[in-house]
């Protein structure tokens, strides 16, 4: 077999699995009934919201906690912001006994969200009286922007959820707060506006589709992904894994896959919540994005250091031991597909080039090659937007989807980037990252405090 | 004696049985892809013989070329070309199968039973193809032939392949009964 040949047959195989892998999560996404709801009453709820220089948006986000959700405790772990984010929730502590500020201050503080959470763990557990069922009591854990659905707990109180005893964490899915605004954008014009107003719905998009799908596939394969908005933990089971491994949230970049991991090692059921959600802000900034993206990315990337133990446990299924590998090795496939793709079409050229005929002989024998292009190229994307224009957002005509189905093929592209840089970034060694800023930072009007230097994130 | 002394050696030799089924399945595909043209010569040879009833006139294979139309005014040969072979699609499923066995305590009996039916379905599903576009070239000329053999029969391995990739990951994963910590 020739070197040419060869790639091509690789890039056939790698085609093959990535369609396949669109299969298995297609048909379950389809699939998938609605979970019944429990009784919350049924638990105790503490909400971990890590903040730093939040002060834009934290009010918004105790009115909400507290007013949706009258049986939960909320705990503000202030990671040494310099803003008044402290002082305004330290005055509605005063005010209600539900509402906890855990200030964090440097050189302790602002060693990422992963340790945030662990302070906040701690002081749960220096407030709860010695014999609290802790079975029974559930940390959820939401972004300073976010908005949980109110029916959230009823949904994570539910008999596939908590109301299983094997259960030991559960993601919410996760919603766009800002895809129905049309200037996403404080104070932009035009084409940037239009531009971010895209961003936002494709990231709607991909979470309400795309990684729900895949979420749902996890359900089947017990081995759902935890994310770091709308993630719910049985306080027992952090126990468990702060007993075997120190802390229950740990230093990936991806500490909530990681927790996830986690919590399976331990012997646990991640469970994934579709009929409920938690809402958070889309990024309508391109490069904005491609940091976030890039930093999921890595800590991904980072995560491979659980492969043997994810093989080798006894508490992974089968099942679940593949999809995770799959998910954990994805990044490096792709890395490979943006040497092999490329290599395949210029070898493929070049040998038209050289051939009777030349290129223009090429181009003509191969443009039967488009069709197929277009239907395991473009299609296993674009059906995406199709699906959520008609389950989830309809909106406009089938132009309007069919024009967001052709943007959300686009907007993938975005993944190559993403896998070189963090690729980089790993090889290199980098892991500091700036915090993400809340969109209403960006207004025109608003002054910005002056930053400090910032070493790990709090999103 | 307890049964965990009991089962533990039949554990062990159970492994040990998966792990030598694994390297021997690696092998075997890295085995098809060195002899992959030999293999290319008794594919033709399969693709002559269940072709025979369905074309028009004889078939015969020479190397990797299928003849058919033989004993016609139209006699054709369509070259098995190392892209088109069923290698390209059995040695991923060998490959796969071997690597998961590796890696985890599969049943073995699962594993080859899955391996069996994905690649019955990618050598069905390239035979196929072969006796179409025969048929199809013998019916509508070359365009015919074009048809088939670059969108139909594309789209019917490539929806083989799936077909088979997922069924061997089903066979391979089914009735996996993890312990569930404490609660086991």
């Amino acid at each position: 077999m020739t070197a040419s040949e060869s790639l091509q047959a690789l890039a056939f195989v790698m085609l093959v699995i990535f369609l396949s892998y669109v299969c298995m999560i297609l048909v379950p996404f389809l699939r998938r009934k609605r979970d019944e709801d429990g009784d919350p009453a049924a638990f105790a709820w503490h909400v971990f919201v890590p903040c730093r220089d939040e002060e834009a948006v934290i009010e918004d986000t105790l009115d909400r906690l507290v007013t949706d959700f009258p049986l939960a405790h909320v705990w503000i772990v202030d990671d040494h912001s310099t803003d008044a984010t402290a002082e305004l929730v330290s005055m509605r502590a005063s005010a209600d006994a539900r509402i906890h500020l855990v200030r964090r201050r440097l050189p302790e503080a602002r060693q990422g969200k992963g340790a945030a959470l662990n302070a906040a763990y701690r002081a749960l557990n220096g407030w709860l009286p010695a014999d609290a069922d802790r079975d029974h009591t559930v940390i959820v854990v939401v972004d300073a922007d976010g908005q949980l659905a109110p029916n959230a707990l009823h949904q994570a109180a539910g008999p596939r959820a908590f109301g299983d005893p094997t259960t030991g964490a559960a993601q919410a899915a996760v919603w766009m707060s800002n895809r129905n605004d049309d200037r996403p954008i404080p104070g932009a014009r035009g084409l940037r506006q239009w531009w971010g107003h895209y961003l936002v719905r494709m990231q709607d998009i991909e979470f309400r589709t795309t990684i729900a799908a895949m979420q749902c596939l996890r359900g089947h394969t017990l081995s759902v992904g935890l994310g770091g908005n709308g993630q719910f933990t049985r306080l027992a089971t952090l126990d468990a894994i702060a007993g075997a491994a120190d802390t229950p949230w740990h230093g990936s970049l991806l500490e909530d896959y990681e927790l996830g991991i986690h919590v399976m090692l331990a012997g646990f059921r991640n469970v994934y919540l579709h009929d409920t959600h938690v809402a958070q802000e889309a990024l309508p900034f391109t490069g904005k994005l491609l940091t976030q993206r890039t930093r999921w990315c890595q800590g991904g990337m980072q995560c491979t250091k659980y492969l043997s133990q994810i093989f080798f446990s006894r508490n992974f299924t089968n099942a679940g031991a593949i999809e995770a590998a799959y998910f954990m090795l994805m990044p490096f496939l792709q890395l490979a597909g943006t040497v092999l793709w490329p290599l395949v079409f210029l070898i493929s050229a070049a040998q038209g080039a050289i051939a009777p005929g030349g290129l223009e002989t090429w181009l003509a024998t191969t443009a039967w090659v488009v069709p197929l292009m277009l239907l395991t190229g473009v299609l296993p994307f674009a059906l995406w937007a199709l699906i959520y224009w008609k389950r989830d957002e309809r909106r406009g005509s089938i132009l309007t989807a069919l024009g967001w189905a052709v943007g959300y093929w686009l907007y993938m592209y975005q993944s190559y980037v993403v896998v070189i840089r963090a690729f980089v970034r790993l090889v290199l060694g980098r892991n500091g990252w700036s915090k993400t800023k809340r969109i209403a930072e960006y207004a025109p009007q608003s002054a910005a405090p002056a930053a400090a230097p910032q070493l790990e994130v709090v999103r | 004696m307890s049964t965990v002394a009991l089962n533990r050696p039949a554990r062990v030799a159970g492994r040990a049985a998966s792990v030598l089924v694994a390297l021997a399945l690696i092998a075997l595909a890295a085995t098809l892809l060195a002899l992959q043209e030999q293999f290319r010569d008794v594919e033709a040879r399969v693709a002559a013989f269940l072709m025979d009833p369905f074309v028009h006139g004889g078939t015969a294979p020479a190397g990797s070329i299928v003849w058919f139309g033989l004993g016609t005014q139209q006699v054709t040969g369509f070259q098995i070309t190392t892209l088109c072979s069923t290698v390209i699609l059995v040695t991923p499923l060998l490959a796969a199968a071997g690597l998961m066995l590796l890696v985890r305590p599969l049943a073995l009996g699962r594993v080859l039973v899955g391996l069996a039916v994905g690649a019955g379905i990618v050598t069905l599903c390239n035979l196929l193809r072969y006796g179409f576009a025969a048929i199809a070239m013998q019916t509508w000329g070359s365009d015919g032939f074009e048809l088939v053999h670059r969108y139909l029969g594309s789209l019917l391995v490539i929806a083989g392949f799936i077909a088979a990739v997922i069924l061997l990951l089903r066979f391979a994963t089914m009735r996996s009964t993890p312990q569930r910590g404490r609660h086991s």
